[in-house]
């Protein structure tokens, strides 16, 4: 667990350089929300309190969107412990991931507070990529109102990128592509330099954290390598075979978090299945899930959908492999189960 | 529920009835009512009236006819009985109530499939006199109100930010952040969890009760 959150610091240092320090003070109230929920029942069962708090409290805070309120953040965080964790008996025994429950919530219940606005990131060190990107027939949602600090601190002097409603916009990647604008080019996605929840805007980072997690194997591999592949060649399939809404395999992939979800959400070890070939199919089932709802329905949010349908299904996933396994083992003499 | 108590007084079958065997948090009946209807107060002051209307004359008369009534097709009976109430209870509100009748859909003709009706007429009225089974049916339509009014005034207020459609002080106001969730049926869904977590952890069943 403590890897995990070693693992989201990458991504914590864009979120702070490219939206300014509110953002570390949005992480330090999701975690001190979770922690009191976490003692209190705790307590009651007289359990330790595990670091797997902290990773919740993190890794929700990071899916948030940096100019999120605090009473959001804080009921979010609430409802991720007690109702997606401590309900069905504390740490271990969540059947979803308790950081995207939280998300779903507030997505639901605050849906303003999430999706109408976000803050425009500073500019920082990668200037020249989005300078071509600024031609006025580009993206007009990009240009204006950019907070104005060219310097290579990006958003470090300040406290938030967003100081007022006129460096806020309505267009992230993934809305980009809905609306069937043009999208960022690739170097801004890998960058980081573009609107969205404060810690999946640069790939890079993401991919810094999330390859230390798969090469100490701390996240299981066969998740995140069905999760990702399975989206990269439906995305390609769809663009040669459908055309637009489908931008390529790649755009999706980089931007809006769900490169994100897929190193740190679908690997969550509670709520994952189990065995070999489950977690293929569950890395699968994620991918089309998230194709489908980013694509075909009315909600942006495609990964987090997908994540919590994925995990209901994850029990009898792993069911269906063991009776399966069960089926074949008599066909067998060598086995001795 | 257990068969006919040695000694049915008055005041133990109401207290059943609103507390040891709430239908709700304790039978967890009736559920599917509670997650329709209970957005608005006024609403749920309405379906609740009808119900318990309907529970306590539904359970008189099956009490009424229940040495009368052959026992292979009471069930048969006892639904024609709760029917009859039903249509007169969703009539009357359509002539004198249209408004509130629109408001509430179908759920007033769906009173019919609420598991209360048919528990306490096949666990209570089948078994025991007229008086105490009218006694009966009305305080448990009672202990469905009390909780559904619970769960339907916190729903409005953190939701819409009022009160039997009136504006509070506090929650409509603009610094209040309305939770949409709770106008939606999932809000019903965490309010009638939460109501019964909390009011099961306040008191014992009745099984513990007489232990």
């Amino acid at each position: 667990m403590r890897k995990v959150v070693l693992a989201t610091l990458p991504c914590l240092f864009g979120a702070v350089y490219y939206f300014g320090w509110r953002c570390l003070a949005v992480v330090a109230v999701a975690c001190a929300t979770a922690l009191v929920c976490e003692y209190l029942f705790c307590r009651g069962r007289k359990e330790p309190v595990t670091e797997a708090v902290f990773v919740t409290g993190i890794l929700f805070a990071l899916i948030l969107p940096p100019t999120v309120p605090w009473h959001v953040v804080i009921i979010g965080a609430a409802f991720a412990i007690v109702f997606s964790k401590e309900v069905f008996g504390g740490f271990g025994r969540n059947i979803f991931n308790p950081a995207m429950a939280g998300r779903c919530f507030i997505y639901i219940c605050f849906p303003l507070a999430l999706t109408a606005s976000w803050a425009l990131p500073a500019e920082g060190l990668w200037r020249s990529p989005s300078a071509e990107y600024k031609k006025p027939d580009a993206a007009p949602a990009y240009t204006a109102g950019r907070l104005d600090s060219s310097s290579a601190w990006g958003a470090l002097g300040t406290w938030s990128s967003a100081p007022g409603p006129d460096a806020l916009t309505s267009a992230t990647p993934m809305g980009l592509i809905k609306t069937g604008k043009p999208v960022p080019p690739l170097t801004t996605l890998l960058c980081g330099n573009i609107t969205g929840v404060m810690g999946a805007t640069s790939a890079l980072l993401i991919l810094l954290g999330g390859l230390y997690l798969f090469i100490t194997k701390t996240a299981n591999r066969t998740i995140i390598l069905a999760v990702i592949l399975t989206y990269l060649a439906l995305n390609a399939l769809l663009t040669w075979l459908v055309g637009p809404p489908f931008v390529g395999a790649l755009p999706p992939t980089l931007g809006a978090g769900f490169l994100f979800g897929a190193f740190f959400m679908a690997t969550d070890p509670v709520s994952a299945p189990k065995t070999g070939l489950g977690r293929v199919l569950y890395g699968m089932l994620i991918a089309i899930f998230t194709l489908v709802i980013r694509n075909y329905s009315i909600f942006p949010a495609g990964f987090m959908f997908a994540l919590l349908l994925a995990n209901m299904f994850a029990p009898i996933i792993d069911y269906g492999v063991t009776e399966l396994k069960k089926k074949r083992a008599p066909a067998n003499p060598g086995t001795t189960a | 529920m257990s068969p006919a108590q040695p000694k049915l007084t008055a005041r133990s079958v109401t207290l059943d009835a609103l507390w040891y065997s709430n239908p709700i948090f304790r039978q967890i009946l009736g559920i599917c009512s509670t997650l329709a209807v209970t957005n608005l107060v006024l609403n749920t002051l309405v379906m609740c009236s009808a119900l318990t209307i309907v529970t306590g004359l539904s359970s008189w008369t099956v009490s009424l006819l229940r040495t009368i009534m052959p026992r292979n097709i009471r069930m048969m009976v006892e639904t024609l009985i709760m029917a009859f109430y039903v249509i007169i209870v969703d009539i009357a509100l359509r002539a004198y109530w249209p408004e509130m009748s629109r408001n509430l859909g179908p759920f007033v003709g769906l009173i019919i499939t609420n598991c209360i009706l048919m528990g306490r007429s096949e666990a209570f009225a089948i078994s025991n006199p007229p008086g105490i089974s009218l006694l009966d049916g009305l305080a448990s339509g009672a202990g469905y109100s009390a909780v559904l009014l619970l769960i339907s005034l916190v729903r409005e207020l953190l939701g819409m930010g009022t009160l039997l459609g009136m504006p509070m002080p506090f929650f409509a106001g603009p610094h209040w952040d309305k939770w949409i969730i709770m106008v939606m049926p999932p809000g019903a869904f965490f309010m009638l969890a939460v109501a019964i977590w909390i009011l099961r952890s306040l008191g014992t069943t009745a099984a513990e009760k007489k232990a």
